[in-house]
């Protein structure tokens, strides 16, 4: 299982990941991953140019995520407060086959009206989720130690809020596989 | 009412939890912003009746009814500071006894060592 986090953590506690990505920062102990930050499509089209490995991007347009699923480059969505996401976004990432990050981070940081909303946002995106199948994955989302929990919590969390945990999982181990298993070519390819 | 028979009493559930923090945590602390984190999450009429019973060097168990322990541990995953301090609370488990929750959860943590791998 893999977690994606936005610093780099050292592993003194286990949390129940086997693996960390690392966005928006630089890591020597966890996988680094590439964050793309985008206000439009044509920054985010330079941007993909010139970024390499496991590139994950964040815009707060719908727009500039409907075209970040649409680009062969990218391979995950990332979470973060302001983030919006539209309808076809969520059915273009099945067939394009790029993952949607859903962090605890949002819920951390929502108070009040603000997370009444957010809980709102997060059953819709996991009935809408259900419905297509998309690739999603469950992260803490994390910025420091202190914003780190154990995937059990996460999980348990998320279900309650309407999440398939089971196909989280899967979804989870299907990416470990692809950057850990030199044998995994694509889902039913591997080498023997 | 006091005392009810046996049959309508509510199952419990006990759930062992640890606080992980910089400076260690107190029990009034960890009372109220348990209290307040249910409150907020499923206001007044909602609200799960959850008590801490317990809670030493870090470590606690916490009672509620069994219906009701999914939303008591979802309150406890989204606590982020105690007395001004970020925390990160770890549940350890979850029993239906209070000697089954000490013994499989807490006291097992204060026993262990590297040397028996626990």
């Amino acid at each position: 299982m893999i977690d994606f986090i936005r610093f780099d953590y050292g592993r003194d506690f286990d949390f129940g990941f086997r693996n960390y990505v690392v966005f928006g920062n630089v890591t020597e102990r966890n996988i680094q991953g590439c964050a793309v930050k985008a206000e439009s499509s044509k920054e985010l089209r330079t941007k993909l140019r010139n970024v390499d490995g496991f590139v994950g991007v964040m815009s707060r347009r719908e727009e500039v995520n409907r075209y970040a699923v649409m680009r062969k480059k990218v391979d995950v969505i990332l979470d973060f407060p302001e983030r919006r996401l539209d309808y076809t976004t969520f059915k273009l990432a099945r067939e394009k086959d790029v993952l949607i990050e859903i962090s605890l981070r949002n819920l951390l940081c929502a108070e009040g009206k603000k997370m009444t909303g957010l809980v709102r946002e997060l059953k819709t995106i996991f009935r809408v989720i259900d419905k297509f199948d998309s690739p999603f994955i469950l992260t803490s989302g994390a910025c420091n130690f202190y914003g780190m929990r154990p995937k059990k919590q996460i999980y348990e969390l998320f279900s309650f809020f309407g999440a398939d945990v089971k196909r989280a999982e899967y979804w989870a181990e299907r990416l470990h596989r692809k950057l850990f298993d030199d044998k995994y070519i694509m889902d039913g390819v591997e080498l023997v | 009412m006091k005392l009810l028979p046996p049959s309508l009493r509510k199952r419990k559930r006990y759930i062992a939890f640890q606080i992980i923090s910089a400076r260690p945590v107190d029990v009034e602390g960890v009372m109220e912003v348990l209290s307040s984190s249910l409150l907020k999450l499923y206001g007044a009429l909602e609200s799960p009746s959850a008590k801490l019973i317990e809670f030493r060097d870090g470590k606690g168990m916490i009672v509620c009814p069994h219906d009701e322990l999914n939303k008591v541990k979802i309150a406890l995953t989204l606590i982020k500071k105690i007395d001004g301090q970020d925390v990160i609370p770890v549940i350890l488990g979850v029993a239906g006894t209070i000697k089954s929750c000490r013994k499989k959860y807490l006291e097992v943590l204060e026993n262990a060592n590297s040397a028996n791998g626990i």
